[in-house]
């Protein structure tokens, strides 16, 4: 089901707001973009990506406005790349990323904490930490400890804005990009917040010339690396020194708990739901790299037992158990490493609540804590919307393949079309990260395997880290069909558009990149360009593909349904559909239909298939799919 | 003072624009804050739930189990998938409309019966009523306005700490703006239905 109720809310809060006085209610990406404008970004550059990616689309409503440049780039490495220079000419910069974007860029991040910086350059990292949306769960937090750069971790929507401001001063005053950690729900939380004022720096931008400091040859960076290790020493002082790194002492502490990020605030929820304020202390951390060890030390020595809570790895656990064996202190440290907080999965107020708890009846076996049952009930798992050309470009593959003699296997990528594994598509065997499906699928040829060897990538990702698996593809003379999935925007994370939309982040038209084009200058010497709203051909060019010696590219092109209507009601169109029925003396109720595509239009009454006019969008396919021809074109 | 609320459904019901609406209009009652959504695959027809605190003093955008005042189920099977959120004393406002799985229409599972799906929230001693959206909705012509007929009914059956002055202006200004006359009466109707209802 399409979600226009929800877009068509004039709910998001405009970045524009001179309301200082009173609260607004504020999202948590929507506070990371003010409090950039606060602190007078002025070039951003992002990827889109899950729950990053409306910091960036919420900055590019208004950039203009603001006279700030704001790009969606390639990929986040290119993000990252155009941000850092930006930086070193002396103006504040921007990076918007999930973490797995922080992966693609780590290549750049580290080699940049060497040169440093001069404006200040802030990396905000949305980790998904659960995950609810991604392909891993991981911990960026060790990329900061990693290239050697502060981290900043607020914990909830007000500090999200207020601590980018803090975020750019530390990143000018030592010189380092700084880290700034964010997890789901910061970014998609919704507070009261109060707003400051949107500061326009008005700085001269420059670059002076310093071949010692930027040009990155070894003796440079040999010497570097001493200026980034006493970069790090005075950012110890600072941490130190934070105000967001803070203890809240307990009247009659019998516990203390080291929390970072969200999970500060759902420890005070935990304390408040099971009346425990009185008896456990905080020491609530929100510099994170490097930590406050004296501040540590302090807390430790009053608190014989301690509980640490943070998101996902036991880092911030692990130097406590450091700080402690140096000082000789004996208090008892619990964590995810005992087991006292589960060792997966995002924390919640109960999680971190049963932890308190369990280490409190250590010592008073009275205290209950209240059991919770959860129900057990089915999972709904997502489907690929009504009318999805990926429905239809799978429909082919599979019977492409069959055709073919069966076996081999197909690479699927990242994006809507990763859905396609959920039954009754249960179309792709492999989802790894952005552009991996060409070069898994070169890796299985090289193999050996027998059968087709498919790769399914969407426009998208093709750009973002596919091209370079392409080109390898051909040079190495790997034997395998890709299917570019070319609905035009980059679907799943919300339809952002890409170099192949031909729109900007900001919303102006320029000349898009050519998918086919690209693939031939790869050397690609079959290419054939279909819409997967006709079955047949689509077949047909898979099926060619398939039996060309050499790599061969099938470019499946249909518009995203979804953001098409959108933008045309939005231009005041009135839509108007093809309208297909079921013939009930036709039908017998095989199931077929919903079995290939699965589209979400397609219901069932009493064993018989029904369309759902309000949903279906007329594109056709089920009525191609059905072997009765039992749906037909309604006059 | 605090008061929870969590809403659930599908994508496309329109719950977090629900969300949304009732913590604009507790900001307005001078209440504090914390929500979160849960929209990961809303367009894919995927569970949606927003979650909502307002009060006094409040912290974690995410509710502790067992302390939601209201559940408001957009669906059946959503709602009773997050029964163990709610109070004992607390209660679920359920729209009795299954939105089927593709799983369940093709036959590789099964949607769980009704009167279970009850006894999960009896088992909380929750009270529980159900109403039929769907048809209340079609009065109205305008299926779309489910989410402003649960928040009429949710303000005449629970102590929702918001005036109806104070609802019915937020909803005014966060529709849009075509939609908003047959929005007030979906909020006029889920008001009126939940009073007269025993």
């Amino acid at each position: 089901m399409e979600s226009v109720v929800s877009d068509s809310i004039k709910g998001a809060p405009d970045l524009d707001s001179q309301e200082l006085e009173h609260p607004i209610l504020l999202m948590g990406n929507h506070a990371i973009a003010r409090g950039a404008l606060e602190a007078g970004v002025r070039v951003v550059a992002g990827y889109p990506g899950t729950p990053s990616s409306e910091i960036l689309t919420s900055l590019a409503g208004d950039a203009d406005r603001h006279g700030v440049h704001v790009e969606w780039s390639t990929n986040e490495k290119v993000a990252y790349e155009v941000a850092y220079g930006a930086a070193l000419g002396g103006v504040r910069a921007l990076v918007t990323t999930k973490h797995l974007g922080v992966n693609v860029l780590s290549d750049a991040l580290l080699v940049s904490a060497y040169t440093g910086v001069n404006g200040g350059l802030v990396v905000v990292t949305a980790d998904d930490i659960h995950p609810f949306s991604s392909q891993n769960a991981e911990d960026t937090r060790y990329y900061a400890r990693l290239a050697k750069i502060p981290c900043i971790e607020p914990t909830n929507v007000q500090e999200a804005k207020d601590m980018m401001s803090d975020a750019f001063r530390i990143s000018e005053a030592l010189q380092l990009p700084v880290l700034f950690r964010v997890t789901d729900r910061i970014c998609h939380a919704k507070s009261d917040a109060t707003l400051g004022e949107i500061n326009r720096l008005d700085r001269e931008p420059s670059f002076v010339k310093d071949d010692a400091r930027y040009v990155m040859i070894a003796p440079n960076a040999r010497r570097r690396v001493s200026w980034l290790n006493a970069q790090m020493d005075a950012a110890a002082a600072l941490s130190e020194n934070y105000p967001g790194n803070r203890i809240d002492m307990a009247d009659s502490p019998e516990l203390g708990v080291i929390a970072s990020g969200v999970t500060y605030e759902h420890t005070v929820e935990a304390l408040n739901v099971l009346g425990l304020r009185g008896r456990v202390s905080v020491l609530k951390l929100t510099f994170t790299n490097p930590l406050p060890r004296q501040m540590i030390a302090s807390f430790l020595k009053v608190h014989r037992k301690v509980l640490v809570v943070e998101e996902i790895e036991p880092i911030i656990e692990k130097e406590v158990n450091s700080v402690a064996h140096q000082l000789g202190i004996k208090s008892k440290i619990h964590g995810r490493l005992d087991g006292f907080i589960p060792r997966e999965h995002e924390l919640t107020p109960d999680r971190v609540g049963s932890g308190v708890t369990r280490i409190l009846k250590l010592d008073d076996s009275s205290l209950e804590m209240p059991e919770y049952k959860t129900p057990e009930m089915i999972r709904r798992i997502p489907n690929l919307c009504a009318g999805c050309p990926h429905a239809a470009s799978y429909y082919a593959l599979k019977q492409a393949v069959k055709r073919m003699g069966g076996g081999g296997a197909v690479t699927g990528d990242r994006g809507c079309y990763n859905q396609g594994t959920n039954p009754p598509l249960s179309a792709i065997d492999t989802c790894v990260c952005m552009g991996a499906s060409i070069s898994m699928a070169s890796g299985l040829y090289h193999a050996g395997v027998e059968g087709p060897i498919v790769a399914v990538i969407g426009d998208g990702t093709f750009l973002h880290n596919g091209v370079q698996p392409l080109v390898n593809a051909v040079h190495n003379t790997a034997d395998i069909t890709v299917m570019i999935l070319d609905n035009g925007w980059t679907g799943m994370t919300g339809h952002q558009p890409n170099a192949n939309t031909g729109i900007t982040a900001t919303g102006k038209h320029v000349p898009k990149v050519s998918i086919e084009e690209m693939v031939r200058a790869s050397g690609v010497k079959h290419v054939q360009v279909v819409s997967p709203y006709d079955v047949k051909e689509t077949i047909y060019a898979i099926v060619a593909a398939m039996k060309h010696k050499g790599p061969a590219v099938v470019v499946s092109r249909q518009v995203c349904p979804v953001q098409d209507h959108r933008l045309r009601k939005r231009a005041g169109e009135k839509l108007s559909f093809t309208r297909y029925a079921v013939n009930p003396e036709r039908c017998t109720g095989c199931l077929q239909c919903v079995n290939s595509v699965g589209c979400p239009a397609l219901d069932i009454t009493d064993g018989r298939i029904k369309i759902n006019q309000a949903q279906c969008i007329g594109c056709g396919v089920c009525a191609q799919v059905c072997p009765l021809k039992a749906i037909e074109v309604k006059h | 003072m605090a008061f929870n609320i969590f809403i659930t459904g599908i994508g496309g019901q329109g719950v977090v624009s629900a969300g949304t609406i009732i913590a604009e209009a507790a900001l307005a009652e001078g209440l504090r804050i914390r929500s979160s959504d849960a929209t990961g695959l809303a367009q894919r027809g995927g569970s949606v739930h927003s979650q909502i605190k307002m009060g006094d003093e409040v912290s974690s955008a995410i509710l502790h189990t067992g302390t939601a005042d209201v559940i408001l189920g957009f669906e059946p099977l959503e709602a009773s998938r997050w029964a163990h959120m709610l109070k004992p004393e607390g209660v679920a406002i359920v729209n009795s409309n299954p939105v089927y799985p593709v799983t369940v229409k093709n036959g590789m599972l099964k949607y769980p019966d009704i009167e279970e799906q009850k006894k999960v929230f009896k088992e909380r001693g929750a009270r529980n009523i159900w109403l039929d959206g769907r048809a209340l909705t079609e009065r109205l012509g305008n299926m779309r306005v489910l989410n402003s007929l649960m928040i009429g009914f949710t303000a005449a059956k629970t102590r929702l700490p918001i005036s109806l002055d104070t609802l019915r202006r937020v909803i005014a200004e966060k529709v849009p703006g075509r939609t908003v006359a047959v929005n007030l009466k979906a909020f006029d109707m889920g008001y009126k239905v939940g009073r007269e209802e025993p």
